[in-house]
């Protein structure tokens, strides 16, 4: 690690007359602790003091910031790392530092409270003795798998060898976090403590420690393990389950993600050798991930929703207003989904429909899913029933004085849209807005009309409401600030990843949707089977092929977007030649016939798409082209909605995409992909597929202006 | 024999007052026959979903809410403070207190006036006042044998003490002990008093089904009416989630035919009392919304009535049980400086055809007036005309926890509809006691 010019003020150490210090970690103008450089330098200069203190007998490392450990290490650095090397230089040099912890000649109690992640666990598992408290935020865990690195500080290494290789292997290849209960049950930590007690509890253990006879508490083994652990921990076992684990990272990968595979290998290596040659190990598999194309995509995601999060999606100063009731209107599929979060995040709903059958269907939508969390022990029975609480339901305009905002999620009709807007107008207060969960329709001609369009807005959710994390705020011109700022809270509070996007036709992600389809369309008209080409977008990344998304979305919600699209730029979405004849008797999914045939649970490709085409061709396009055509069709949609200024920033096209249509993250959003393909390359790509497919291919202005002067996105 | 034991001491005087109590919106569910449509739903349950609505349809900003009182019979163990459990489990704000209150079948007017006794006092100027009961979940324990052998065993250290702590089970201690229907002083249930106050009053078996009868017409009128659809917020019970709406008690085709052809049901042999003309067990909630007259103004809000007078009295139970509506309507009407003729309204609980017309026997006889209320004249002629208009418990049914505040919610909406300015509301309750409200239009 290089020397860095400003000291890090991240740490305290005070001593008691017993002789036990605390070392208080809490980093400077900083919200969380995070693992730094500097701070590691840091660190560092304390454990030499520590060593080099004879008055100390024993120390607790505690944290200053309330309710939260240490975050975990700061990715702007890692993100820096260029070549390998030079990553497992930056994991040797953290080994250095808690290695150093880890031999101090006086017993170490770490004590967690709080977020405990990644390097701030690294750090834990280095110390001799970990307390947890029973706060019920307290989780642990190694996240680095999902930025697409592995632990370099030790994780991969020490954690096997206290809790064994299967619960390892769990934690590391997922990421995923463990509660505090449930680290201690598994041995992660010596003692469950009363929060109020922690740091006490903590300086007091270390004197106890201190106190053992011959440096006992050296010697750790963890708790008594149990006979599955025992087991697992057996030679052949232990192969076999390295055997499983690695064909189902396969499975669950498709090989598009190196790092979990990466810290298989290191976690294997802490089986078979010392601590210091498996350290060297992580470390050299740590610099290989850390300069992975995917892993640098992954932290730019990371990076970006960060930024998104802070972001109010105004650039004036206006307040939003806080939603305490919010009212859906339409308690249909999406009202439904729309009411389960608000409810869940402590907003009252009230939800409206005409038909008291379909408000019986939207409770039963949200009893189901707070089943759920009440199953995985998420939540409590009196948990669950304060959120159904929160909901209340009417067939008719009473009871919505006091909400502050009416979110309609109704037909996409523009008249019926019409009549839910004045019917707002009529019912709630003055201050209220009116905003649409429309897919398509322009905000603006909703607006028409109202006798407040500047409280008219569109809030694009997606299905299934509680589990896609992207929403799409769509201001028209007239929008107020005010307005926008309130949305876009509420749409934060609902914890979805929030981009603000003008008002143009489709928007931005149906729009960019659209030419992917589009181009799938093109596609099967060249030939192309209909499976073909959703295991080439499959295969691209796409969590679901075109053909079948546009059968789960329904044939007629695409044909009325598709209008909508084609009426706008006719050049690049004309639909070809007879397509309503291929249409015909089509409906999607839902009626059990589209572009497949459905039955029950199965799914063929209906052959008889092919007859209504109007020419037969040939069938052997390769999956790649056709991949690549509708990859940039898509990309190249993404560049003109920056030319129009339909996004406010790349940053929120690469989130809209990723979190909404499944852009694979591991490209790190379209804009990003572009800039790492090189936009010139990008170009290139375009002019050739539109000498070979026609001018809707032509590259947007920007992509060609930015590519000759050589210019990146981000 | 002794006849009326008058209750002077508790006597309110919110005359007194300019400031009065009123009743800004009340909602109920519908009143569901116990163990079908709301037998997975708890008091708590049914007192949650109908408090959101009221808040929801009044837009109350919760903040200013500064008590929740709640009226139950059978409360449930796991939630024996029920309004507590309501102000937590509808997410009020936690600052609210919340007390909950047994005063048998007058519970929830008692809530009613509770609440308003506390915001003539000062305490607060909006409360949250009601009841509920689910029949479909009343507790049933374990006999008190089982109950210490399990003590017991949990104490016994060796195995032979568990066995001993075991020995003295046998399979009878395993039938568990549903909760007593009988008065403890009497040893009688309630059916059975009824059946002495039928006998003492003449009141005969035709004149009960005719009364029945009445009330089923009357509730069957009022649901075509759309009455019942203002006051009734719809329930979707776990499960199904199917809507459910109406009352399930109300028989608009009943005839005096059909319930002739009843069976008596306490007394097999003499007895005029039948299912059809009892109220029956019955799952349901209600909750009404009172405030200072003033706040209620200041907030802009449109109460429908206001809560002037009240009366609790209570008689010997060896006596007429159910009597009690007899005894503090003429409270009420003395406090209110008013007679019989000047009310518009009047609302008698039904827990039986028998015990409502033993009451009007009574307010119109002079030997019930020389007796009980010690005056030459008896309280008044009763008009047919203003009793139980929309029905009563025997069509409508009976959450014995909810029935005051139903009324409550019925007579303050049926005041604006007929734009008449008074009604009396009165309940009979276990004990020998009888609660009495006045609600004046605005």
């Amino acid at each position: 690690m290089g020397k860095s010019q400003t000291k890090a003020r991240a740490t305290k150490l005070d001593i008691n007359e017993q002789g036990i210090a605390t070392l208080t970690i809490d980093v400077e103008d900083s919200k969380l602790n995070v693992l730094s450089p500097p701070v590691f330098e840091e660190l560092d200069g304390r454990f030499d003091e520590i060593a080099g203190n004879s008055e100390i007998k024993g120390v607790a490392i505690v944290s200053g910031k309330r309710g939260s450990f240490v975050a975990g290490a700061d990715i702007k650095f890692i993100a820096t790392i260029t070549n390998a090397e030079e990553g497992a230089e930056m994991s040797r040099s953290a080994h250095g530092v808690f290695n150093k912890l880890e031999n101090l000649k006086v017993p170490v109690v770490c004590a967690i409270d709080g977020v405990c992640l990644g390097g701030g666990l690294e750090l834990a598992l280095a110390c001799h003795y970990r307390l947890v408290s029973d706060n019920p935020d307290t989780v642990l865990g190694l996240p680095e798998v999902q930025l697409g690195l592995i632990p370099g500080a030790g994780g991969t290494q020490r954690l096997p060898r206290l809790i064994g290789f299967t619960e390892s292997l769990d934690k590391i290849l997922t990421g995923k976090k463990t509660r505090a209960k449930k680290a201690y049950k598994m041995g992660l930590a010596d003692e469950l403590v009363p929060v109020e007690l922690l740091t006490s509890r903590a300086v007091e253990a270390a004197g106890e420690l201190a106190a053992q006879h011959g440096m006992a508490w050296k010697r750790q083994e963890g708790r008594q393990k149990d006979l599955t652990t025992k087991l697992a921990e057996a030679y052949g076992v232990r192969s076999a389950i390295y055997t499983k684990a690695k064909s189902d990272l396969r499975d669950k990968t498709k090989g598009k993600y190196p790092a979990p595979m990466f810290a298989l290998e290191a976690v294997r290596t802490a089986l078979r050798t010392d601590l210091k040659d498996g350290l060297e190990e992580e470390a050299r598999y740590f610099g290989e991930a850390a300069v992975t194309p995917v892993s640098k995509s992954l932290i730019h995601l990371f990076n970006i929703t960060t930024e998104l999060k802070a972001d109010s999606g105004i650039d004036s100063k206006a307040e939003p207003v806080k939603v305490k009731n919010a009212a859906v209107i339409g308690g249909g599929l999406m009202g439904s989904g729309i009411t389960t979060v608000l409810s869940d995040v402590g907003v009252r709903v009230r939800v409206k429909d005409i038909s008291e059958e379909t408000l019986g269907k939207t409770y039963k939508y949200v009893d189901k899913y707070l089943q759920r969390k009440v199953k995985r022990r998420h939540y409590s029975a009196f948990e669950r029933d304060v959120r159904m609480g929160r909901v209340t339901a009417t067939t008719e305009y009473s009871g919505f004085q006091n909400a502050e905002i009416a979110i309609e999620a109704v037909f996409e009709d523009l008249k019926l849209k019409h009549n839910i807007v004045k019917d707002v107008e009529a019912n709630f207060s003055e201050k209220a807005i009116f905003a649409s969960n429309t897919s398509s329709l322009p905000i603006a001609d909703i607006a028409k009309g109202a006798k407040r369009p500047e409280q008219v807005i569109g809030m694009h959710f997606f299905s299934p409401v509680e589990k896609m994390q992207l929403v799409e705020v769509i201001t028209h011109e007239g929008t107020a600030d005010w307005v926008t700022a309130t949305t876009v809270a509420l749409a934060k509070k609902m914890k979805k990843h929030t981009i603000v996007v003008r008002d143009g036709a489709g928007f931005y992600t149906s729009r960019i949707l659209a030419a992917l389809c589009n181009e799938a369309v093109r596609c099967l008209y060249d030939g192309a089977p209909i499976e073909k080409i959703d295991r080439a977008l499959e295969d691209f990344g796409f969590p679901v092929g075109p053909m079948r998304l546009m059968d789960e979305v329904g044939i007629g919600v695409v044909t009325k977007v598709m209008g909508i699209m084609m009426n706008a730029f006719p050049d690049r979405f004309e639909a070809p030649a007879g397509w309503e004849n291929v249409l015909e008797g089509r409906q999607g999914k839902s009626s059990g016939r589209g572009f497949y045939k459905y039955n029950g649970k199965s799914r063929t490709p209906d052959k008889s798409v092919y007859k209504a085409l109007p020419e037969k061709k040939d069938k052997s396009i390769k999956e790649e082209a056709i991949a690549e055509r509708c990859a940039f069709a898509f990309l190249n949609e993404c560049a003109f909605c920056i030319q129009e200024e339909i996004l406010r920033t790349p940053r929120d096209g690469d989130v809209g995409a990723v979190f909404g249509l499944g852009y694979p993250p591991f490209h790190g959003g379209p804009f990003f992909h572009m800039d790492t393909m090189g936009l010139s390359k990008v170009v290139e790509i375009l002019e050739r597929l539109a000498g070979e497919h026609g001018d809707r291919f032509a590259p947007a202005a920007v992509l060609t202006k930015m590519a000759k002067k050589n210019e990146t996105f981000f | 024999m002794s006849k009326a034991t008058k209750k002077k001491s508790k006597k309110s005087e919110p005359k007194q007052s300019e400031d009065r109590v009123v009743v800004v919106d009340g909602v109920r569910t519908p009143f569901v026959k116990a163990y079908t449509d709301f037998q997975d739903l708890t008091a708590l349950d049914l007192s949650r979903i109908v408090t959101s609505e009221l808040v929801a349809r009044t837009g109350i900003d919760p903040e200013e809410i500064g008590e929740v009182i709640m009226g139950t019979v059978l409360p449930s163990p796991h939630a024996p403070n029920l309004a507590r459990e309501v102000v937590l489990s509808a997410d009020l704000p936690r600052k609210i207190p919340g007390f909950t209150l047994g005063r048998a079948c007058a519970s929830s007017a008692q809530s009613v006036i509770s609440a308003a006794e506390g915001i003539l006092k000062g305490e607060y100027d909006t409360a949250i006042a009601g009841g509920a009961e689910s029949m479909s979940n009343v507790p049933v324990p374990y006999s008190k044998n089982i109950v210490d052998s399990l003590m017991a065993l949990s104490k016994a250290k060796s195995f032979p003490a568990r066995m001993k702590a075991l020995s003295g089970l046998n399979l009878e201690s395993l039938l568990p002990t549903p909760p007593a229907i009988a008065e403890s002083s009497t040893g009688k249930t309630m059916g059975q008093h009824c059946e002495i106050m039928a006998r003492k009053n003449n009141i005969s078996r035709e004149a009960q089904d005719e009364f029945a009868l009445a009330s089923h017409q009357n509730a069957a009128k009022a649901r075509q009416d759309g009455k019942t659809k203002e006051e009734v917020v719809t329930v979707y019970p776990p499960g199904s989630f199917k809507p459910v709406n109406e009352d399930s008690f109300v028989r608009a085709d009943t005839t005096v035919e059909k319930l002739g052809e009843l069976k008596p049901v306490f007394d097999k042999t003499y007895g005029t009392l039948t299912a059809g003309n009892s109220s029956g067990l019955t799952d349901g909630a209600a909750v009404v919304l009172l405030m200072r007259e003033s706040k209620a103004k200041e907030l802009g809000l449109k109460p429908l009535a206001a809560v002037t007078a009240w009366s609790t009295t209570a008689l010997d139970p060896d006596d007429q049980l159910l009597l009690g509506p007899a005894l503090c309507i003429p409270e009420v009407l003395e406090q209110a400086d008013l007679s019989l003729e000047d009310i518009d309204l009047i609302d008698i609980h039904e827990a039986f055809a028998a015990q409502v017309l033993s009451v009007i026997h009574s307010l119109e006889s002079e030997d019930f007036a020389r007796d009980y209320l010690g005056q030459d004249k008896p309280v008044g002629k009763v008009d047919p005309e203003k009793v139980n208009v929309n029905g009563g418990s025997i069509s409508l049914g009976h959450p014995f926890g909810a029935t005051g505040a139903r009324m409550v919610i019925g007579m303050a909406r049926e005041l604006n509809r007929r734009k008449v300015d008074r009604a009396i509301l009165a309940l009979c309750a276990a004990g020998g006691m009888g609660t009495a409200l006045l609600l004046e239009r605005i």
